[in-house]
């Protein structure tokens, strides 16, 4: 329809049911006329009638002072539209345009609040059309609430003392809040994306740097082992799991053992290469020869030390009894010194007693001699002698008794010729004593000599019985001759007495030495069997410790492979490049970002350019300062963190240059002036054009003195728009507007206090 | 068997730790001019593995272009072989040319052996790329992912055979690339 889009509507009609503080019993506004002032107590609903009309067209309002869009799920926020007690809320608008009629209308019921769940109805003359506000009158809800019903909560933000909120406002007045918004969200995007890619990164680095390391550590392993085995018997080419195979199976060949290598699986070869470890081990200890070495060296020791101790004291023995011989040559026998000794000892008793009787007499000699020579007498007289009693002369007594004492007693007297036979006597007893003793003793070391000798043939023959017992029932060829003498030396050694008395020596003797050899041959036949056993033994081990190198290798290669899957893991590889791809991304929105940058600051560099010389010859109207009297506005940027921002400045102006913005230096009235003054020029903006033909100022004399109210009054009544809608609780106001636009052209409606039963009522109506 | 086509055909953990280490060697040896030196070793190993896939290569050897020529899959492809430590190939005119003009070939491949950790392989059909700093991460719809597969596991035959003893200097290391070709 031609009628869309080309038309600039006048509103002509609210009608308003069950919204918000109008009740069931409803409210309509008729605006016949181009300007309609609302005139009312706070509390009256005027700002309900005009947020009636925001709601109908949009379906949601801008809530709080900054006049943000209600965007929330909860359906009690938008239930609460809904006049208490109210099944529904309905407001119906018309309008008009050269002879053509629009009904708009949105009904919301209270079961169902959501607005896309609210009944809307648009009719254009009678016809049914697409209820979009857009394309009907050109106008969207963000253009709605900043440029045709601003609101006091824009009103006051322009004139907060919060530059933030300041700028806020005006970026929204100014249409580029959205553009901010999308530069606050894109850069916000890129600082989480930034931040998430960088810690994705680190994380990325982190698990390649580790496994870089892990790599490296096992390739130096690999290369050392690698090394170890090479130094050995293998070559680069048996360092392969086959090779190891085929080595392990020719070596268990050689050492006679069944291997199993499953055509190189690394655990079944370490398995069989222990195996094979044992088995070279056993070798090298060898239980064959080792043991036959072990009993020959005990038969050696037997045959040939213990022989030697028992022909030393065979030897020992001859040579003692050889000793006795002689000595019973030269002394005679024991018998015969012991009768010797007899006869002596005889002989000595003999003469011990005739030299008794012989000194006996001399005593008595002596003794008449004595006698004699005290006798009272002369010598010639007559003496009985004391012996025969006879009597004789003194002298003659006295001389015969000193001749017999010289015979007896004297030098060469038969007393000493006596006394020397006894004494030769005894002499020759001692003799023939020692020489008894001497016998005797040689006779007694002799037998202990043989004694010894026998012990000691006895002990080689109960030594080889152990030995006997040790060797094998069946020896084998080294060891027979070695086992035959044994039993023949335990053969003869049963035909020795206990006492050793049939003690065949030389026949002992013979097969001890013939024993003592055989053993020697055996054990030197053994030796060197034992000698190639460990040579081959020890070639095994080798080989084995070669193949163990090897199967270390082939381990540390294995570990280092199995770090492949990681190093090609598509995951990995993947989020490597989905990162790269963030960076770009990020990149590419850092750009997007400067340009919404760049396009925000020309935006409200263009709105300024274009809003400042209305500013301030608005400002001039409404202002009645006595210096204040102009106003500028400008923009400039500052880099924030999270991007750029603008950063307005809106002053009013003294004619001597002086300058002072929103804020404790310029009075609330002037800021009131200056905020107002700030709406008029942007509504007057080619930019702000909507083809719905309305500006509404929700009570826009705060704070200012009746006769700015009335300079206020006067000036904006006289704003160029089809409709204009004004709100105020101030009669000056409404009065100075009707002034201002003329009586005819004002339509001014009073509305009585609110109360919960009649809710929002004109006066007039009940 | 490890194919990631959309990120370049990665070597193993042993074939990368090896090359890198090679370099080092040479840079270590050679300073600046080591690079230079790995870069031949590496087109020398690399040559030596598309023999192995195609007996009848061509080497052009000496700074003729291309560097070969080599029927990787069904085509008579002219091949030039770079490598990379950090992600860039420089491509010369004459490169470009070498692999796009390259006598019968019927197609043209570039070859980039990346060391980054991890070590990569990428063979790219090089029919339309341009002469300037290159970055095969960036290209990777270009790859031959049969090729590239193909190659990289002679390649990592090549060096496995080589071994440890490949960090060496230039003279040897390319010697014992072909010893260990010819042996096996």
């Amino acid at each position: 329809m031609s009628v869309v889009g080309q038309q600039t509507w006048s509103l002509c009609s609210i009608e308003i049911h069950g919204f918000l503080g109008v009740g069931d019993d409803g409210l309509t506004v008729q605006l016949d006329r181009p300007v309609t002032i609302l005139i009312g107590p706070n509390g009256s609903g005027k700002s309900t009638i005009l947020e009636a009309v925001e709601w109908a067209l949009f379906g949601i309002t801008a809530v709080g002072a900054a006049g943000e869009e209600l965007r929330t799920p909860n359906l009690d926020a938008h239930r609460m539209y809904i006049h208490r007690g109210s099944p529904e809320a309905a407001v119906h608008l018309e309008f008009a345009a050269d002879g053509h009629a629009l009904e708009w209308r949105r009904t919301r019921r209270h079961t169902k609040p959501r607005p896309g769940d609210d009944a809307v109805v648009c009719n254009l003359d009678g016809e049914p059309v697409v209820p979009d506000p857009n394309e009907l009158f050109g106008v969207t809800g963000e253009l709605f609430r900043r440029a045709v019903a601003p609101g006091q909560g824009a009103l006051q933000a322009l004139i907060s003392g919060d530059k933030t909120k300041r700028d806020a406002a005006l970026d929204r007045l100014f249409g580029v809040e959205l553009l901010n918004n999308l530069t606050l969200g894109l850069s916000k995007a890129r600082f989480d994306l930034e931040s998430e890619r960088r810690g994705l990164r680190a994380k990325l680095d982190g698990f390649r740097s580790g496994l870089r390391s892990e790599i490296t550590r096992r390739f130096d392993e690999r290369t050392a082992a690698r090394s170890a085995a090479l130094d050995g018997e293998a070559t680069a080419e048996m360092l392969t799991p086959a090779a190891a195979a085929a080595s392990a199976e020719a070596l268990g060949s050689e050492l006679e053992v069944a291997v199993e290598t499953r055509g190189g699986d690394l655990a079944t070869l370490r398995e069989t290469f222990a195996s094979l470890r044992t088995t070279a081990d056993a070798r090298w200890s060898g239980t064959g020869p080792g043991e036959r070495e072990t009993r020959l060296l005990e038969v050696a020791q037997t045959a040939t030390a213990h022989r030697d101790r028992w022909q030393k004291a065979v030897s020992d023995r001859l040579d003692e009894e050889t000793e006795f011989g002689s000595l019973v040559e030269s002394t005679g026998t024991e018998e015969h010194l012991d009768m010797e000794l007899g006869a002596s000892k005889d002989k000595l008793a003999q003469l011990e007693a005739s030299l008794n009787a012989m000194n006996s007499r001399i005593a008595v000699l002596s003794s008449a001699r004595e006698w004699i020579a005290a006798q009272p007498v002369s010598p010639e007289e007559e003496i009985e002698c004391p012996v025969c009693e006879r009597p004789m002369i003194e002298s003659e007594l006295a001389g015969l008794i000193d001749v017999v004492l010289a015979s007896l007693a004297g030098a060469d007297g038969e007393a000493s010729a006596v006394q020397e036979r006894v004494e030769g006597a005894r002499k020759q007893i001692r003799e023939l004593s020692a020489n008894l003793d001497a016998v005797s003793q040689k006779r007694e070391q002799v037998g202990t000599l043989a004694k010894r000798e026998q012990a000691l043939a006895t002990d080689i023959i109960h030594r080889l019985r152990g030995h006997a017992g040790q060797l094998p029932a069946q020896p084998d060829v080294v060891e027979a001759p070695v086992a035959t003498l044994v039993k023949e030396v335990l053969l003869l050694g049963a035909s020795i007495a206990p006492d050793g008395s049939s003690l065949p020596t030389p026949a002992l003797n013979d097969l001890l030495g013939r024993l003592a050899v055989a053993t020697r041959s055996a054990l030197q036949q053994t030796q060197g069997e034992i000698a190639q056993t460990r040579e081959a033994a020890q070639a095994a081990r080798e080989k084995v410790l070669s193949l163990e190198r090897t199967i270390r290798f082939l381990e540390a290669e294995a570990q280092l492979d199995e770090l492949d899957s990681a190093v090609g893991n598509v995951e990995l590889a993947t989020a490597s490049a989905a990162l790269d791809a963030v960076d770009s991304g990020v990149e590419t929105l850092l750009a997007v970002i400067q340009v919404a940058d760049g396009v925000s600051q020309a935006e409200a560099q263009a709105r300024i350019a274009d809003v400042a010389p209305r500013l301030s010859s608005w400002y001039e109207r409404l202002s009645s300062h006595d210096s204040l009297r102009g106003a500028r506005i400008d923009v400039t940027t500052r880099r924030d963190r999270g991007g750029s921002r603008n950063s307005y400045s809106i002053c009013a102006t003294s004619d001597d240059g002086w300058e002072t913005g929103a804020g404790p230096m310029l009075s609330g009235g002037y800021q009131t002036v200056l905020a107002v003054a700030a709406l008029c020029a942007l509504s007057d903006d080619e930019r702000s054009r909507t083809s719905l033909g309305l500006l509404a100022l929700d009570e826009p004399t705060q704070s200012l003195d009746p006769d700015m109210t009335t300079r206020m009054g006067h000036a904006v009544a006289r704003i160029n728009v089809p409709r204009l809608f004004l709100t105020t609780t101030e009669e000056t106001f409404a009065d100075a507007a009707t002034e201002g636009a003329g009586a005819s052209q004002v339509r001014v409606i009073r509305l009585r206090d609110w109360t919960a039963a009649g809710g929002t009522r004109t006066e007039g109506n009940p | 068997m490890m194919t990631v086509t959309s990120t370049g055909r990665p070597l193993s953990a042993f074939a990368g730790e090896l090359l890198s280490r090679v370099q080092e060697n040479l840079i270590d040896e050679m300073g600046d001019a080591g690079r230079g030196a790995f870069g031949r070793v590496v087109q020398e190993a690399v040559e030596l593995a598309m023999q192995v896939i195609d007996l009848g290569l061509r080497r052009n050897p000496g700074a003729g272009i291309p560097d070969c020529w080599c029927v990787l899959a069904s085509q008579r492809c002219a091949c030039e072989i770079k490598y990379t430590d950090d992600g860039k190939v420089a491509l010369g005119i004459r490169d470009v040319q070498g692999m796009q003009l390259g006598g019968d070939a019927d197609g043209s491949r570039l070859v980039v052996i990346d060391i980054q950790f991890p070590a990569r392989l990428w063979v790219l059909d090089a029919q339309n790329i341009e002469p300037g700093a290159f970055q095969a991460s960036g290209h990777a719809h270009l790859q031959e992912p049969d090729e590239a597969d193909r190659l990289a596991i002679q390649l990592e035959r090549l060096l496995r055979l080589a071994d440890t003893e490949l960090v060496t200097g230039e003279a040897d290391a390319k010697d014992l690339l072909r010893e260990v070709a010819r042996s096996s």
